[in-house]
């Protein structure tokens, strides 16, 4: 598999010093670490909010920095949890006296290093607490739910709740409460290579696809054969409503980042037809490359359902690049 | 049975050659049951190990010693098995500070520590398909009078027939039933090289 890199080994930081030279004005790296900071660092009395987790998901995790979202993004090597020396870093870097709110993807990996860092951010004195994403429900232990796409959703609303000067418990309940609602699935044709191996997540034939996909390449939990978008468009959203009872709703069509864009609205146009032929109503809709799998082909929809609260910080300012509103 | 610093230097050094050579293997595993990355994460990290090694030639005691390999497999490794081998090693150093060998009891209680410092940090225990079905039956069986590569080996064999229940390999269920989990196989390598210095 061909990929547009340097040097395997400096893919991860040729990323982010490429972000960060592309976005001058309004991002700035940590010297010496893979973790990436708004431009003049934390706001003081703000609380802070830190995401990350493995590369390969660009725009997530750094591109979801900026005003009204995210101050600080820890960027692990691809598909692998950062370490905790780097996560502290980021911490620090968010921390402008409020306390800093971590936003975990429910990974044994991330789970652990970003425990490990919030010990280590104890010490120095920075209040941290830790909220832990679980949207994708094909997974059917809840327990080992992963985080995807929803996440995103998770950075918008709990990022708005924060600049609007909410204190750490408040935003970390808001950041509870859409964790508790949000759902998502997803599906790939094809798989995406990992940059050092230069190997496939999985195999597949062209005439089969995998349901229920992480954001790691690895293989989903249904191998099928290949259908026209509607009819998988159509087992998604059955999974989803199955388990989003509530009718107002935000949606989500993300590209897992081998996904044309024309391939994102026709098939946005299907899932959206599904849901309100099931009585949903769509109050916002999200169409693009929000969290990727490198050159994975394939998509996912995710569910937000919402209220007064939660739209008025989905449509809050934020200068994101992932998210500008 | 007895670890000395020098013994365990040579088997950690040893273990960075192994890593190397199963390198593919490893992540060919993770392909299989996680997400294709184990090979290349423990590669980073015995080799920063190595560097470490290669330039701090002044330990003075297995906490010391302990104490370096456990925060450089933390700060390199990232991923699960980060913070689950650098726990273990930090585990050594608070159960070994100031000591120059361990024997008996005292090599025991290292290597008590060392694993339920992985449950722990993992939320995990035995029977889940993961690196704990290799430290556990292993520090059970210094207490034993059994040859211990073969109790390794054994756990190895035993591994390979369970359901994954933990950590990424867990998506898969039933599937993982005959595939080796990584962190088995990469644990195995490790303990299998200290073995090796302490019959010395
Ligand atoms: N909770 C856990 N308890 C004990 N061992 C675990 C746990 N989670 C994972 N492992 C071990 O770690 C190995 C996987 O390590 P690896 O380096 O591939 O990290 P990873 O799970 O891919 O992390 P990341 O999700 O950040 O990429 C597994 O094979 C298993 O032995
Ligand atoms: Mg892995």
């Amino acid at each position: 598999m061909d990929k547009l890199m340097q040097d395997a080994n400096r893919f991860v930081s040729d990323i982010v010093e490429g972000l960060v030279l592309a976005h001058p004005n309004q991002y700035e790296k940590v010297e010496g670490l893979n973790v990436v900071k708004r431009k003049g660092g934390a706001i003081a009395g703000k609380v802070g909010l830190v995401s990350g987790g493995g590369s390969g998901h660009e725009p997530a995790h750094a591109g979801y920095i900026g005003d009204g979202m995210l101050d600080a993004a820890v960027c692990g090597e691809v598909f692998t949890s950062p370490t905790p020396d780097m996560v502290l870093e980021g911490i620090k870097a968010a921390d402008g006296g409020a306390g800093v709110l971590l936003v975990v993807k429910n990974y044994s990996g991330d789970v652990m290093n970003f425990d490990m860092a919030k010990d280590l951010a104890e010490l120095e004195g920075i209040q941290v607490d830790t909220v832990v994403v679980n949207d994708d429900i094909s997974i059917k232990n809840e327990e080992d739910r992963r985080g995807v796409a929803g996440t995103v959703f998770v950075h918008k609303i709990a990022g708005a709740a924060a600049a609007s000067g909410k204190s750490l418990d408040e935003v970390k309940q808001v950041a509870g409460k859409v964790i508790s609602r949000v759902r998502s699935m997803g599906m790939a044709l094809s798989p995406c290579y990992m940059p050092e191996s230069g190997k496939p997540g999985f195999e597949l034939s062209d005439d089969e696809m995998w349901i229920g996909i992480g954001i790691h390449g690895e293989k989903g939990v249904e191998r099928k054969a290949v259908a026209p978008v509607k009819d998988i468009a159509a087992q998604l959203v059955e999974h989803l409503t199955a388990e989003v009872a509530d009718k107002r709703v935000a949606v989500m069509v993300n590209g897992m980042g081998g996904t044309p864009v024309s391939e994102l609205y026709l098939t946005y146009k299907y899932v959206s037809e599904l849901l309100e032929q099931k009585g949903y109503e769509i109050v916002r809709p999200y169409v693009g490359n929000y969290m990727t799998a490198l050159e994975m082909h394939g998509f996912s929809i995710t569910l937000l359902p919402v209220d007064e609260e939660l739209l008025q910080y989905l449509d809050a300012s934020s200068k994101a690049i992932g998210f500008l509103v | 049975m007895k670890l000395t610093v020098e013994a365990l230097r040579t088997a950690l050094l040893a273990t960075a050659d192994a890593i190397e050579q199963q390198k593919d293997e490893l992540t060919d595993l993770d392909r299989e049951i996680g997400d294709g990355d184990h090979g290349i994460n423990m590669s980073r990290g015995f080799q920063g190990v190595k560097k470490e090694l290669e330039v701090q030639n002044s330990l003075a005691d297995l906490g010391e010693l302990s104490k370096l390999v456990g925060m450089t497999l933390i700060k390199t490794v990232g991923g699960a098995s980060g913070p689950l081998y650098g726990t273990a090693f930090v585990k050594f150093a608070t159960k070994w500070s100031g000591m120059k060998s361990v024997e008996g009891e005292d090599l025991f209680a290292g290597f008590k520590e060392a694993t339920e410092g992985i449950k722990s940090r993992g939320k995990s225990q035995a029977g889940q398909k993961t690196m704990v079905d290799i430290w556990e039956p292993f520090t059970a069986s210094l207490q034993a009078d059994s040859t211990l590569e073969e109790v390794i080996d054994q756990a190895l064999v035993d591994t390979k027939d369970l359901v994954a229940t933990k950590g990424r390999a867990s998506y898969f269920g039933e599937a993982t039933k005959g595939v080796q989990d990584p962190g088995a196989l990469s644990s195995s390598i490790l303990l299998k090289n200290i073995v090796e210095v302490l019959h010395d």
